[in-house]
């Protein structure tokens, strides 16, 4: 099968980009013809690794023009300077509620639709509601179609679920990361196939966690949507009764003024550190004892599934969508009622209190961590794909 | 073989930098069993790059040890002039024997916070900076972590607020 996958940027670091590298390296393993498309290239090489029989290409090039590079001439210029104009003016397409609407300006929409018409042949998967929507208008209906949603439907903004529900019905398949979505999805696209495939993990072979450090991990981006204002006060409660134990947050943001500002104010700089980005989330996560996550939404939070690869169980608010999917409470973890940040101290307490329950639930976290087995997810995509090739009666192979 | 005894260290525990005052709580890690001997444990904390020092003694039960330190005692006195500067001054902390006192950088021990898997605190374990006033010096004061993972305290000019109070 020819499989393209269209990323807004395959350059960037997201868990989108992620999942999309892990899923066409394993297609290429597979046999398959796989192509990413980065729909904007912002520098040379992208931030993970990809298998070099996936071939990486972009659409718009954004790079600074090499310092070498000869000067344009007239027709270049005249092209350079259109364009610039286009840059300038919003997308026509793509919803402005859509998050991603800043890079889809009036040029980078003509290019992405200039593409999607170039292509005709095998499978195309678009990854996010700007590229869908533009796939679901402009892409060959001789493609099989494949939009991918990363987010649960509900964080959608009003114009980005009115434009899903009247192009995504368009698509041969929509595939949505868990069963909550999955309903609701259902409810607003009658018709439409709707397939829930989560993302895979990273790999199943981590060190795993004894439990006996006395730190909890929390991670992401410090920002409102992770919740980590209604953590530092739940630590606060917790933190008298258990003074031995540290809170580390990893993360870069906007907020981590205000995350700091609220430290101080409870007194928490001997227990709760803003840790920053780090490149060894591994290591730290075999080092932690429990995995916290205080999310006021998700789609499918990954890193709480990575956290369960090393044995580690998971305290996490219930959150749409995600948690509910993944954690089975008082089995591999807690679900605490959403922002109730007393439920959530009284669930970090008693997980301190017990290494025991710490031991048994992380055991079941890993269990639990093997239906997100690269091989287990992406057999999903194999059968997705081969069936749709089966019933649609599209060709799948690049046309001779 | 004889196994070297592990070097004696002052690690920091856990800084208070709260109601007018910095209380610091430590342990002291390895050494030999005279080096454990109780005695009489002091605070020394020296102005770098002068001979400013002043010392607070520690309170110790067993391998712990805590100190605190009224914030006005950061706030250098003379000589004259001020060895404040427009950026301000760093005290450097030492945990020093009674008996070595007098041993300069020999006897004693910087403290710090080493033995953890925290690198770069100084970015990491922040604390809030309080304000602190004395014959009329005003100066900001903050506990921080050197790069070398060692604990300095931080006193620069003050700009506003009540004398003790923690900085917004």
């Amino acid at each position: 099968m020819r499989i393209r996958y269209l990323l807004l940027n395959a350059y960037g670091t997201g868990g989108t980009i992620r999942t999309v590298f892990t899923q066409a390296t394993t297609m290429a393993g597979l046999g398959h013809d796989v192509e990413i498309i980065s729909t904007v290239q912002h520098k040379d090489k992208p931030n993970f690794d990809l298998d070099e029989r996936v071939r990486l290409s972009s659409i718009v090039d954004v790079r600074e023009p090499k310092a070498d590079a000869p000067a344009p001439g007239l027709v270049a210029r005249y092209r350079a300077a259109r364009r610039e104009r286009l840059r300038q003016r919003g997308g026509r397409i793509v919803p402005p509620g859509e998050f991603g609407y800043e890079a889809f300006n009036r040029h980078v929409e003509r290019e992405v639709i200039r593409y999607l018409k170039s292509v005709t042949d095998g499978i195309l998967v678009t990854t996010r509601p700007a590229l869908n929507i533009l796939a679901a208008r402009y892409a060959d209906s001789r493609l099989i179609r494949v939009a991918q949603e990363h987010m649960n439907l509900g964080t959608h903004r009003k114009d980005v679920q009115r434009a899903i529900a009247h192009y995504y019905p368009r698509f041969d398949a929509v595939a949505v990361l868990t069963n909550r979505d999955r309903e609701d999805y259902e409810k607003l696209l009658p018709g439409t196939r709707l397939v829930r495939i989560p993302n895979a993990v990273h790999s199943m072979e981590q060190e795993q966690s004894d439990h006996t450090n006395k730190i909890a991990l929390a991670a992401g981006r410090l920002a409102p949507q992770k919740g980590f204002d209604m953590l530092i006060p739940a630590f606060k409660k917790v933190v008298e009764r258990h003074p031995d134990w540290q809170l580390r947050i990893f993360g870069t943001g906007k907020k981590k003024k205000e995350l700091r500002a609220l430290i101080e104010k409870h007194h928490l700089y001997n227990h709760v550190f803003l840790m920053g980005h780090t490149d060894e989330m591994e290591d730290e996560l075999t080092k932690s004892s429990f995995y916290i996550l205080s999310s006021r939404f998700e789609g499918l939070p990954m890193v709480v599934i990575e956290a369960m690869t090393h044995a580690l169980p998971v305290i996490s608010f219930d959150c749409p969508t995600g948690p509910a999917d993944v954690i089975t409470d008082g089995k591999d973890g807690m679900l605490i009622p959403p922002k109730n940040v007393d439920a959530l101290a009284e669930a970090i307490s008693k997980m301190m209190d017990d290494r025991e329950l710490r031991d048994t639930m992380g055991a079941e976290a890993l269990k639990t961590a093997q239906s997100y087995a690269p091989e287990h997810v992406h057999m999903m995509w194999e059968e997705l794909f081969t069936d749709l090739v089966r019933t649609s009666g599209k060709s799948a192979t690049a046309a001779a | 073989m004889n196994a070297q005894p592990p070097e004696l260290r002052a690690e920091v525990a856990e800084i208070w930098p709260r109601d007018g005052r910095v209380r610091i709580v430590g342990d002291f890690h390895g050494g030999t069993d005279s080096d454990s001997d109780p005695g009489r444990w002091h605070l020394v904390s020296e102005v770098r790059g002068t001979d400013i020092r002043m010392q607070h003694e520690l309170k110790v039960e067993g391998s712990r040890f805590e100190v605190s330190v009224p914030l006005e005692d950061f706030v250098p006195r003379g000589p004259d002039p001020s060895p404040v500067g427009d950026d301000g001054l760093k005290w450097d902390l030492y945990v020093v024997r009674d008996d070595r006192l007098d041993q300069g950088a020999d006897g004693r021990l910087r403290l710090g916070r080493r033995l953890d898997d925290i690198r770069n605190k100084r970015k990491i374990m922040v604390f809030p900076a309080q304000e602190a006033e004395d014959d009329g010096v005003r100066m900001t004061v903050r506990p921080v972590y050197t790069v070398h993972e060692d604990l300095s305290i931080d006193c620069t000019p003050g700009t506003s607020g009540s004398p003790g109070k923690e900085s917004p």
